[in-house]
């Protein structure tokens, strides 16, 4: 069945076609939920909140763009919105504008897995956690991310440059921990 | 976009991020997006209803203020079509009495005519008078009128006829003369007729006319009397059922929580949590918490009410009403901590049911005390027998309750009143029928329209009420 079907299928609320949708973007969303929680439950939870929002929002899809990147950016904000609402993220979801840290132009290797890397973003401060995020994963600009947060653009640069530093500057760590290992074997 | 190489890479990696879900979030989904659809279906009709049951008031007022004013209303119709009949009767009199003075040979039979048609007339109109109970105003307009037709005949005029009657009297027979020729109703005129029926002439004709005019106004004024007694009881009556009662009224039913309306002792998802604990590791994102069936309520109320209009009544109350529901719980556990999660923060938690081990009832309680006000419509209305539909809004606060949350990640029931929402609003319909007199049966039903629980928790629960009320007036006549 293609996009346009499903889409019209699920309009017409036809059970199946809404858990093939589900299904089909399921894995991948909860992907992006992953990224911007602490833990799975609460991916799950927001998963489950973002795709209830996507079959009553999907009358508003004009199928301008690509049904998938629609449905991310639901997860999205839902995720957003859950950081802001939940007390246990909101205490920590503080953003202070600090000096601009040197954007360096270090390209470490990555030689993590996705889950790996995902876990490793999700062990940055809440706050810088969602600005690399937004930033170097969906590509959002600073002053989008500022609307998107209620912050400025200044401070989500400055909030993206510490966030990047520190975790080029743990993925170095691992890089040259692998390497021991590596020698230490041979 | 960043351009550079590390956010690339990153996009790529993340690119393949692909967890599964665990199968309850399907679920979850599916159960949400179905309710939500119950939701939004009432939501849609929700503005059909309000407008049905506005015009639908708005026909029962307009209708009662037509029926209000029967009499006034009459009048007027009555005013216009007895003008009608006094001008046609006016140009009749006119006509004929001018055919009286002109036509010597048909004289008397004119006469005979103008006084039978004038009484005829006035025979009419009283009729009319006593079906319509018209105002005193109409009926000397009436008398104004006669005059006015009677008046037609001028001074000198009426002297020729009365010598151009006695001529013609003379030559006619005067059998005919002794006939009465007044109506029925002026029976002292025929009496005087009778006596004098020798000397009837045109002396009679005025006297006739003097008598019948004061025949007239005795009559005008017992009618004027009629009228106003009438209209006096008519008030009164108005006045006697727009006096407030008032009595008292005891209910019992079954009261539930769910997530909807729903008035069964169906399974309640119970996710009766506080949601989203801090403490939680992860992993199966529900624990079922145990079926909550519907259990017994009682109300007592004391009430006023008063009629609105013809067949609508208002009351209002002030209550007590408790509702329950009922559940299973496990063991039970004396503990003396602090628990933390994102509802209840340093919560002494010193007593506590595990979900495990011997299952045991329990009965969650609620207690409150409100007021509500209800508009009832006499929808089926007899002459000892009537039924009225009641629709009713009340705000209720909660005095106290023993509810127990099941909180997934303790995983155990416990209370926690810091949840419960204590400022209700209730609406509730039913069917009122008297079985004696003073004495109404009333079976009913109420939804609250606010949450349960205070904090966003899902499912979003609500209490439903039903059963049968009593209600007993005190100073009904």
């Amino acid at each position: 069945m293609d996009e346009y079907q499903l889409v019209k299928d699920c309009l017409r609320e036809k059970p199946e076609a809404q858990q093939q949708l589900y299904e089909q973007f399921a894995q991948t969303m909860l992907g992006v939920c992953y990224r911007y929680t602490k833990s799975l439950k609460d991916a799950e939870d927001v998963l489950q909140e973002g795709f209830v929002k996507v079959f009553f929002k999907l009358k508003q899809y004009k199928r301008e763009g690509e049904l998938g990147a629609w449905i991310r950016r639901i997860m999205i904000n839902t995720s957003l919105n859950f950081l802001k609402s939940n007390r246990k993220y909101r205490d920590e979801m503080y953003f202070t504008e600090q000096p601009l840290h040197p954007v360096t132009d270090d390209d470490p290797a990555i030689i993590l897995q996705a889950k790996e890397l995902a876990d490793l973003i999700r062990q940055l401060p809440l706050g810088y956690q969602a600005i690399f995020n937004l930033h170097a994963v969906e590509g959002y600009s600073h002053v989008e991310i500022g609307e998107m947060l209620g912050i400025s653009d200044g401070t989500s640069r400055s909030q993206y440059a510490r966030a990047r530093a520190l975790l080029i500057s743990w993925l170095r760590g691992i890089s040259s921990e692998q390497k021991t290992k590596t020698y230490a074997g041979k | 976009m960043p351009a550079n190489e590390f956010e690339k890479k990153i996009q790529q990696k993340m690119d393949e991020l692909k967890l599964a879900p665990s199968g309850e979030v399907w679920e979850q989904v599916e159960l949400r997006i179905r309710k939500e659809k119950k939701r939004r279906r009432i939501i849609f009709w929700l503005p059909f209803l309000f407008l049905g049951l506005g015009s639908g008031l708005t026909t029962i007022l307009l209708m009662n203020n037509s029926k209000k004013n029967p009499v006034v209303q009459a009048n007027e119709l009555n005013k216009t079509e007895q003008a009608q009949s006094v001008l046609e009767n006016k140009n009749n009199k006119a006509s004929d009495t001018m055919r009286l003075i002109q036509n010597t040979p048909q004289k008397k039979q004119a006469e005979k005519n103008t006084f039978g048609q004038t009484t005829g007339a006035n025979k009419d109109q009283v009729k009319n008078l006593h079906k319509t109970q018209r105002k005193t105003s109409t009926v000397e307009d009436i008398k104004k009128e006669e005059a006015t037709s009677f008046d037609l005949v001028k001074p000198d005029k009426k002297e020729t006829a009365k010598t151009d009657l006695k001529n013609d009297e003379d030559e006619n027979n005067k059998v005919q003369l002794n006939q009465p020729v007044i109506n029925k109703n002026n029976e002292s005129l025929q009496q005087k007729e009778n006596s004098n029926s020798d000397s009837i002439s045109v002396l009679p004709i005025e006297k006739q006319i003097n008598v019948q005019q004061q025949d007239q106004s005795k009559k005008d004024s017992t009618l004027q009397d009629s009228v106003i007694a009438a209209e006096k009881k008519v008030v009164k009556s108005i006045k006697k059922n727009k006096k407030w009662q008032w009595g008292i009224g005891l209910e019992a039913g079954s009261s539930h929580i769910s997530d909807g309306i729903r008035f069964s002792n169906n399974y309640v998802y119970a996710d009766y949590s506080a949601a989203n604990p801090s403490n939680s590791t992860g992993g199966g994102r529900i624990d079922k918490a145990s079926v909550i069936n519907a259990a017994g309520s009682f109300g007592v109320t004391v009430f006023v009410q008063r009629a609105l209009m013809h067949r609508l009544n208002i009351s209002f109350d002030a209550h007590y009403l408790y509702l329950s529901t009922n559940m299973n719980v496990g063991t039970h556990v004396d503990s003396s901590f602090i628990y933390n999660n994102a509802y209840s923060s340093n919560l002494n938690l010193n007593t506590f049911y595990r979900p495990s081990g011997n299952s045991s009832s329990y009965t969650n309680k609620y207690h409150f005390a409100g007021l509500s006000a209800e508009l009832a419509w006499q929808i089926i209305k007899g002459k000892k027998f009537h039924i009225d539909w009641s629709n009713g809004i009340s705000y209720d606060h909660l005095l106290s309750s023993n509810a127990l949350f099941y909180d997934k990640t303790l995983p155990g029931y416990y209370k926690n009143s810091r949840l419960l929402t204590h400022d209700h609003l209730f609406f509730s319909t039913g069917l009122s029928a008297p079985v004696f007199k003073n004495f109404f049966i009333n079976p009913f039903a109420e939804y609250s329209l606010t949450t349960v629980q205070k904090r966003a928790v899902d499912p979003k629960t609500h209490f439903t009420n039903y059963g049968l009320r009593v209600k007993l007036l005190f100073n009904k006549k």
